[in-house]
């Protein structure tokens, strides 16, 4: 049993680091969620460091008496759309952090069992990572990675079946199996879907649009024209060959990444132009990029949809000279 | 020089000179000079930077000033850069006298519009020798009391959105202090071997700069880095005596410039234009415009040559594939290649 005394010091002691593992959490999620969308894989990410209460009494629940044994201090969560994204999200997390322990949940279920499927890790910044290191030290976050159903199910779960000593009773752990049954259905569901959605006229431009509207958001919080936006996109898509819509926006948003300065310093100087229609477009930022990589092809599909003179006018802003 | 982002080209003023032509034997005048800079909005400006960096983007050569130049220019356009003069005035009228007194006969009437500004941190001076155009623009108004629109002729247009390419040079202030000033400059495409006065008096006479690469080094470099490109890099077999005979072709041709970025429109396949692009840049080649000067590869433009695994060697006139001789590609990879021709003669390998 922890002794007053003992809690006394491991509050003092979580209180002066906590705002170390607040950021060590933070920046976690924003190293594995940009290394997982760059590779053109969808996600959300959490982070949170545990509150001074909660771990106390955690402590006071599992007898710890330093803060050394106190395993979740910092979390952060990956949160995907789809659930075949999870093997490569996996080996992202693996290239991207040092792993001291990992769990796949999913392994210790039987085939007639259903239950909770992410996957849990321990890690800490990598060695290479200088400034990280010399931040954060070798302290462990807890990261989980897990799909939009599979978070659900934990935050719900958490509520209904946190009963140490007590198993539900027989009518209400059917319905929590079949809870949990729905979970997996729901994903496999989402990932057959978005294969049948794929082979549809429009999706494709569709979800790329989805993509660039966020990035331009962000930038201009300016209204646009969805419609000519898909007009644009039926004629500049295939300029990316066989991408599918997340490897296309993946390179859009490495692309405005990298320059990021000049697109905003152009929204900014061109704000009240109106010799440019078609600049205040989220497929702008697409068509800056293709300016760059293949104006050629570009140039090739787009006369066959809109006016040369409109792409023209985009390249004079941009400084290339097609 | 690595190229610089045009599109980021701010610009702080300008000013206009009037530039009449030079008559030798008729009283045509003297320049007009402005004593202080044009009012600039910043519609104007951006105006100004588009249509500075389309011109050069199209067709800039890079420059660096002659040191045995007689023009004053890359004295005055120093004088900016290390602050011996306060302002862009008296060095802009220096230039627009030095423009009228270089022009002859041939040269048409011009406004000398010096811009002072900045890119990328460093200090940026573009020289413009900009033509009037003519237009008519329409008003509404009224004709007999009806209402119409007022047509008027206009005689002073400058710089218009037709306009793609024109004269202007862009000098920007050297990164370290003992490196020499480095620009880039374009001109209207006129077709003229490099020599000719009225070609090169822009470049040479008025600016004092020199083309910063030997246009027969460059040709050189650029037929090879083509060459390369067209035997690793494209298939089948007729494609690669199309792209070539085309490459022939155009060095061959009277034209003073090579144009990559127009010769991968016209002649290549859209799947090997960027490829291609890239591949002479690799090779530092320009993607706009090479000034051409075929003395490296003469020999190279006469006959096209086909070696093959077994040691034959086909020589042909460009002019004979397609007539002549026929390449084609076989299903198992080797090439075919047909010629019916009368037989001259035939003999042991000399």
């Amino acid at each position: 049993m922890v002794s007053a005394s003992e809690l006394q010091a491991l509050r003092e002691s979580y209180a002066a680091e906590r705002p170390v593992y607040e950021a060590l959490a933070g920046h976690i999620a924003e190293v594995a969620g940009e290394a997982i969308r760059r590779a053109g894989i969808y996600c959300r990410t959490e982070s949170r460091a545990k509150d001074v209460a909660s771990l106390i009494k955690k402590a006071i629940r599992k007898g710890y008496a330093g803060l050394e044994e106190v395993p979740d201090r910092a979390g952060a969560r990956v949160i995907l759309a789809f659930a075949d994204s999870v093997p490569a999200a996996d080996d992202i997390v693996g290239r991207v952090f040092e792993v001291r322990w990992r769990e796949d949940k999913s392994q210790g279920l039987s085939p007639d069992q259903f239950g909770y499927l992410g996957i849990h890790y321990g890690v800490s910044v990598r060695q290479e990572d200088r400034d990280a290191r010399d931040r954060f030290g070798d302290r462990v976050c807890e990261l989980q990675l897990h799909t939009t159903a599979q978070r659900a199910w934990a935050d719900v779960s958490h509520e209904l079946l946190y009963k140490p000593d007590a198993s539900p009773e027989r009518d209400v752990a059917r319905v929590l199996y079949r809870l949990m049954a729905l979970m997996e259905v729901f994903d496999e569901s989402v990932v057959r879907a978005r294969e049948t959605l794929k082979v549809m006229p429009d999706w494709k431009e569709a979800a790329v649009l989805g993509g660039l509207e966020q990035l331009f958001l962000v930038m201009t919080a300016r209204e646009f024209d969805r419609e000519l936006s898909l007009t644009v996109l039926r004629a500049l898509v295939p300029a990316y060959g066989d991408e599918d819509a997340h490897q296309i926006e993946s390179r859009v948003r490495e692309f405005v990444n990298l320059n990021g300065a000049k697109i905003e310093r152009i929204f900014r100087e061109y704000g009240d132009d109106l010799r440019h229609p078609m600049l205040f477009q989220p497929e702008t930022l697409l068509v800056f990029e293709r300016l760059e990589a293949d104006p050629f092809t570009l140039k090739d599909q787009w006369q066959h949809v809109l006016p040369l003179e409109l792409l023209e006018g985009t390249a004079e802003v941009w400084g290339v000279a097609l | 020089m690595p190229r610089p982002d045009l599109s980021a080209l701010q610009i702080d003023s300008a000013i206009v000179h009037d530039v009449p032509a030079r008559r030798v034997h008729a009283d045509s005048g003297a320049p007009v000079f402005s004593e202080i800079d044009s009012e600039l909005t910043q519609e104007l400006r951006i105006y100004f930077r588009e249509k500075i960096g389309t011109s050069l983007g199209h067709a800039a050569f890079e420059v660096g000033f002659d040191p045995g130049a007689t023009s004053p220019v890359p004295r005055l356009v120093t004088s900016l850069f290390d602050g011996t003069a306060p302002d862009i005035v008296q060095p802009s009228k220096d230039m627009a006298r030095h423009l009228y007194d270089s022009q002859t006969g041939v040269n048409p009437p011009g406004l000398l519009t010096a811009i002072k500004g900045s890119l990328e941190g460093r200090g940026a001076l573009a020289i413009l020798k900009l033509e009037r155009e003519d237009g008519v623009r329409v008003l509404q108004g009224e004709r007999n009391g009806l209402p119409t629109f007022d047509i008027q002729a206009i005689h002073d247009l400058m710089l218009t959105q037709k306009t793609k390419v024109f004269k202007v040079g862009l000098f920007l202030q050297p990164a370290k202090e003992r490196d020499p000033i480095e620009g880039l400059v374009s001109d209207k495409q006129r077709g003229y071997v490099p020599t000719s006065e009225v070609a090169d008096f822009f470049l040479r006479r008025f600016l004092g700069c020199v083309l910063r690469l030997a246009p027969e080094v460059m040709t050189r470099r650029l037929f090879d880095a083509a060459e390369k490109f067209i035997n690793e890099s494209v298939q089948p077999p007729e494609k690669k005596a199309k792209y070539q005979l085309a490459l022939m072709a155009e060095l061959g041709s009277q034209d003073a410039e090579f144009r990559p970025r127009g010769f991968a429109e016209r002649h290549l396949d859209v799947r090997h234009r960027q490829p291609f692009i890239d591949a002479l840049t690799a090779e530092q080649v320009p993607d706009n415009v090479v000034r051409k000067d075929t003395k490296l590869v003469e020999s190279h433009l006469r006959k096209l040559r086909m070696d093959f695994e077994s040691g034959v060697l086909v020589v042909v006139p460009p002019g004979a594939v397609g007539e002549q001789v026929e390449v084609e590609e076989l299903d198992d990879g080797r090439t075919h290649v047909d010629i019916k021709d009368k037989l001259r003669a035939i003999g042991g390998k000399r």
